[in-house]
């Protein structure tokens, strides 16, 4: 449901670094998002559709990579990523520890003309 | 022609929260981020809290449209400010700066309940010194493993209405494990914010956690 205000914000940055750089029009932006911010890119795609009209971000190709958290099984050892629903290890179904923890949504490259 | 930048899309947001904590900071206030399930009971259990604690305490109330929870907490004769998000579903921190412009309090605790959802909220920081999760019974053991965002970020994780646990296929241990993989910092109690079971332990912690802030 916040992905419109997360849009919102992606229209912000990438409009102020193409003004920044002096030039007219974004072609494509490359989005990182990690597991745990609840992010679905499908509605990013969609709510960028309608707040870029008429902005020089109108028709820019948005490009997503999902960052996984990642656990460590604390009865076999294996480091696992989240399966569906369950935070479990797949291998053993043994209990983990969160290691590494995705929450952030990041703009990594944008591509301009 | 390629651009690199790595910018958090959240940037703007986590400015602003961060010269709201700053500016709280200053006064010698608290600030805590509750965040749970529509019905989980927030605001019962923020009065609660407020009734056992000898701390000054203000309520900013975080809803889509109505002021049903803040007129109950007035009805208490505690002061409560309104946010109002229009039809958004979790409060970002601009909305925290403009409520804070009504509060001059110093020395105390404010309670933000946040809108009543378990992911949104979670990804934004409204300057808050802490984010608290509540789960109640009801709702199921499994809200960890369905909402890990912010079940890893609260500080602490309140399960709320344990006086229904008789009545509800509630597995406790499961609760836990999701709770523990996430977060094993963190912090579980278990309250019922209507026969006032486990608020005296609840408020004991968060009246170490204001001291311990400001050095008491």
């Amino acid at each position: 449901m916040h992905e419109l205000s997360i849009t919102s914000e992606i229209l912000d940055v990438v409009l102020s670094e193409l003004a920044a750089e002096d030039y007219n029009k974004i072609i494509r932006i490359d989005i990182t998002i990690g597991d745990f911010s609840g992010i679905v890119s499908e509605n990013v795609n969609y709510y960028f559709r309608l707040l870029s009209r008429d902005t020089p971000a109108a028709g820019a190709a948005l490009t997503f990579t999902y960052k996984k958290s990642k656990f460590r099984c604390i009865s076999c050892g294996r480091t696992y990523e989240r399966c569906n629903f369950s935070i479990l290890c797949p291998v053993c179904n043994g209990r983990g520890t969160l290691v590494e923890s995705c929450t952030s949504i990041y703009i990594s490259r944008i591509e301009v003309e | 022609m390629e651009i690199k930048v790595i910018k958090d899309v959240l940037e703007a947001n986590n400015y602003i929260a961060r010269k709201i904590r700053d500016d709280l900071t200053k006064r010698q206030v608290m600030m805590i981020n509750i965040i749970g399930s529509p019905g989980a009971g927030k605001t019962s259990f923020i009065i609660k809290t407020i009734q056992h604690l000898d701390i000054k305490s203000v309520v900013i109330e975080g809803d889509v449209t109505s002021d049903i929870d803040s007129r109950k907490v007035a009805d208490f004769g505690i002061p409560v400010v309104q946010v109002n998000t229009g039809g958004g579903c979790h409060l970002n921190a601009n909305m925290i700066d403009l409520a804070l412009e009504e509060i001059s309090a110093e020395n105390a605790i404010i309670f933000v309940e946040n809108v009543g959802n378990l992911i949104c909220p979670a990804s934004f920081d409204i300057g808050e010194d802490f984010k608290l999760v509540i789960s109640s019974i009801p709702e199921g053991h499994d809200k960890p493993y369905k909402y890990p965002g912010i079940f890893e970020k609260a500080k602490a994780t309140i399960l709320n209405k344990i006086d229904l646990m008789k009545y509800v296929d509630f597995n406790k241990n499961s609760f836990y494990e999701g709770v523990k993989t996430l977060n094993p910092n963190g912090y579980i109690f278990e309250v019922s914010s209507i026969l006032g079971d486990g608020i005296r332990e609840w408020t004991q912690w968060l009246k170490l956690q204001f001291m311990e802030k400001f050095n008491r």
